[in-house]
């Protein structure tokens, strides 16, 4: 097979594609017409070429170029192509079509007459024409074809500079490709330089195809169909669709409006409208609809209520417009209805949670107030009005207190009513208000409580006034204790009345350190045992002073005793002490010591009194008691204090006491 | 010896006082159970000391009392008081006291105080 029959052959497979790949796209559009035309043309052209170089026959290689010289229609319509890609509209369609047309015809004539071209020759790729016929039309022809080729390429190139973008670009590529090829192969190398080349028209116009054809698929060129995406829509959307006449009757009706008011498209087509509509919105649908008829005005979001066909209220939305003829003349209405039960029955949902809300928030006790970032008030309830003195219907517009932060508790000057002034606590809470930045205030009344709290504190102090004179009144009554027990001396010289009355004032000046101290420290309950026992040593010290050069060491942890355990512990020590004094360092020369140390473990204690005198008497211990003081030790360690009592008598005495105490009192 | 007035209001108190002070071998020149009287004795007998209590019958209690006496006639005063508490304290301090006798005291603390405010 001749070689140069290829191209021509394989243009023609690749442009059955083409036109296949176009007719599945759309062939409603214009531009997809015409391209799809000028690809049947250049399949024609390219299957004729194919037959008449493959052929050895010259009366069938005839047939084929003769079927080949429908080409020349193919420079028409790529120019039409070209104006519809860049969207030029013609005003003169008739005149554009003859101009365009009717040269194009005249050359198909004259070149189906044999004027053109003379005989069929037969070179190596087969028969093609090389002589021209008669030279004038020979000429007129070559003429014609020359110039509306390169009217064709200019035009794609000023739209391709105008425009500037890569389609139009690809676009004068693909349209300037075939006309260079078929100038040079057919023109100026066979006429101009005589030499004679194979024609590669057809091969370069597959190449122009198959780049239109990527422009159409990649910038989706091929506009849909009005009229078939008007049916789509009317299929798929989902609002109902009423196309009534002037006397409201429906003409067209979609799917989603026989859904949802439940007819058949049949059983609306020609009935008015207003038989959907129910009575309750009927009067204000008809004047909804006559105003946009008469004021050609379009009607948008209305709401009313329309029936269906078992009568029950559907809650609608509806927008309206006028349709013109093109005489302007209106000679319809397009209705598109939009069923809103849902957002009805979810608005009656807000609305009752809403007035819910409001109710609370309305008849709150507690004033509530919201303010912007700059005090600006935004909402308050009417408590809140009453609290910041606000007479009825007046509006505040700036919150009066300025020192407002987050988080932030206050008390301020309230009005409670009938012009009483109360106490408020204002609580600032940081919050959102309308997506903004605000401050939640809440005002509460606390004038019951401030004076609750006022007379707990009157009656708290007036209780630790009582207590006060009640540890005063001990202390001067155990004065006059001292005092009785001091005046039987005045009139008895007797040592023995005289060492035992003065043994009782020890014990009572004991017990009145610790008054003294409850009352002195304002803590009625319980005393530090430290500096009691500092304050009982200095005390007893300084009454012996002058008798005895005695040096007391104290150990003692940091504790806290109520009255009871200190009372019990601080007689105790007294006894010791004066016991230590009076007889323990009788005879002792060198350094006397007392040392009392109280030692504290979890609830566990241990005091510990000890001297370094002659220890204890012979004939007396803790089984055999016969002294008035160790008696009353025994008593208050082991009897008051619940606890036990070790006596050591090594290098002086020592006394050990253990006891346990309650939480309560540590 | 010292010349003494005592203030107390506590009659048995009172006679322990001077009966201890008497015995050190003061001298007793007055003892009133209200402040106003006892400022009247003191104008005339001008005593070396005044042992005064701080909740006295009259119309002025000790301290009151005491700031007079302390003023006018510059005479050493030694309160003898149950009250020990702070605001007491801070009260009479104005006074400039020689000491204070906090109730109950015993004979020893009174003669060691009296001494001790003589011999200033």
């Amino acid at each position: 097979m001749n070689i140069w029959a290829l191209p021509p052959l394989i243009s023609s497979i690749i442009s059955i594609f083409i036109l296949l790949y176009i007719f599945n796209l759309d062939l409603k559009s214009k531009f997809n017409r015409i391209f799809f035309l000028v690809v049947i043309v250049s399949f024609i052209w390219s299957f004729s070429e194919f037959n008449y170089r493959v052929t050895n026959d010259y009366q069938v290689a005839l047939v084929w170029t003769n079927i080949a010289k429908i080409w020349i229609f193919i420079l028409p319509l790529t120019f039409d192509l070209i104006l519809t890609f860049v969207d030029k509209k013609i005003k003169n369609k008739i005149l554009y079509y003859i101009l365009l047309y009717l040269p194009i015809v005249s050359l198909y004539v004259i070149d189906m007459m044999n004027l053109v071209m003379s005989d069929l020759v037969k070179s190596y790729w087969g028969y093609s024409y090389i002589k021209p016929a008669n030279p004038y039309f020979n000429a007129i022809y070559l003429i014609l074809v020359t110039v509306i080729c390169l009217l064709n390429g200019f035009l794609s190139l000023y739209y391709a500079l105008k425009r500037k973008r890569i389609k139009d670009f690809i676009f004068l590529f693909a349209i300037f490709l075939p006309i260079i090829v078929g100038i040079l192969t057919d023109v100026i190398l066979p006429i101009f330089l005589k030499i004679l080349v194979p024609g590669l028209t057809t091969a370069c116009f597959t190449i122009t195809f198959i780049l239109i054809a990527i422009i159409i698929k990649k910038y989706n060129l091929f506009m849909p169909d009005l009229k078939k995406s008007i049916e789509t829509i009317l299929l798929t959307m989902s609002d109902a669709l009423f196309i009534l006449d002037t006397d409201f009757k429906i003409k067209i009706v979609n799917k989603s409006a026989s859904d949802f008011l439940e007819y058949r498209e049949e059983e609306m087509l020609n009935k008015t409208i207003l038989l959907f509509i129910s009575e309750k919105s009927l009067t204000h649908f008809i004047r909804m609809i006559k105003f946009a008829m008469q004021h050609d005005y379009i009607i948008k979001d209305e709401e009313a209520l329309f029936l269906s066909k078992n009568e029950e209220e559907i809650p609608v939305s509806f927008s309206c417009s006028v349709i013109k003829d093109n005489n302007k003349q209106i000679i319809g209405l397009l209705l598109i209805v939009r069923d809103i039960t849902s957002r009805k029955k979810l608005e009656e949902i807000l609305e009752i949670t809403n007035e819910s809300f409001v109710n609370i928030i309305e008849k709150s006790i507690e004033g509530i107030i919201i303010v912007d970032k700059s005090l600006s008030i935004n909402y308050m309830n009417p408590i809140a009005k009453r609290y910041l003195n606000m007479l009825e219907g007046e509006i505040l517009y700036r919150f009066p207190y300025d020192n407002i932060s987050s988080y932030s508790i206050e008390e301020i000057e309230i009005n409670i009513g009938n012009n009483e002034k109360g106490i408020g606590e204002l609580i600032t809470i940081p919050t959102k208000w309308k997506k903004n930045d605000a401050f939640l205030i809440i005002i509460r009344d606390i004038t019951t409580r401030k004076e609750i709290e006022k007379k707990l504190i009157s009656s708290l102090k007036l209780k630790e006034n009582l207590l006060a004179e009640i540890h005063h009144r001990i202390k001067n009554n155990l004065q006059i204790v001292m005092t009785l027990l001091r005046l039987p001396l005045r009139f008895s010289d007797n040592p023995i009345l005289k060492s035992i009355l003065l043994d009782a004032q020890f014990r009572i000046k004991t017990m009145a350190l610790i008054h003294e101290k409850l009352y002195k420290d304002e803590n009625f309950f319980e005393i530090n045992f430290k500096d009691y026992i500092i304050e009982l040593t200095d005390f007893l010290l300084s009454f012996f002073q002058m008798q005895k050069d005695i040096k007391v060491e104290l150990s003692i942890d940091d504790v806290n005793f109520d009255s009871d355990t200190s009372i019990s512990c601080g007689l105790i020590i007294t006894e010791l002490f004066t016991n230590s004094i009076k007889y323990a360092f009788n005879n002792k020369e060198d350094e006397k010591i007392i040392t009392i140390t109280l030692k504290k473990e979890n609830n566990n204690f241990t005091l510990i009194y000890k001297d370094n005198g002659s220890g204890l008497p012979e004939g007396i211990s803790l089984e055999n008691i016969n002294t008035t003081g160790l008696y009353l030790i025994k008593l208050l360690a082991i009897e008051k204090l619940k606890g036990m009592l070790e006596i050591k008598s090594e290098n002086g005495l020592e006394y050990n006491i253990y006891f346990s105490i309650t939480d309560d009192y540590i | 010896m010292a010349k003494i007035i005592i203030v107390e209001d506590d009659a048995l108190i009172l006679d322990d006082l001077k009966n201890s002070l008497s015995r050190a071998g003061h001298t007793i020149i007055g003892s009133f159970a209200k402040g106003e009287n006892a400022l009247i004795d003191i104008e005339k007998e001008k005593p070396d000391l005044v042992l005064m209590d701080i909740k006295l019958e009259g119309y002025i209690d000790g301290i009151e009392t005491a700031a007079i006496i302390k003023f006018k006639y510059n005479i050493p005063i030694i309160y003898l008081t149950a009250f020990s508490n702070e605001k007491f304290v801070e009260r009479s301090k104005q006074t400039e006291p020689i000491a204070y006798l906090l109730k109950p005291f015993s004979e020893e603390e009174l003669i060691k105080a009296v001494d001790k405010a003589l011999n200033k």
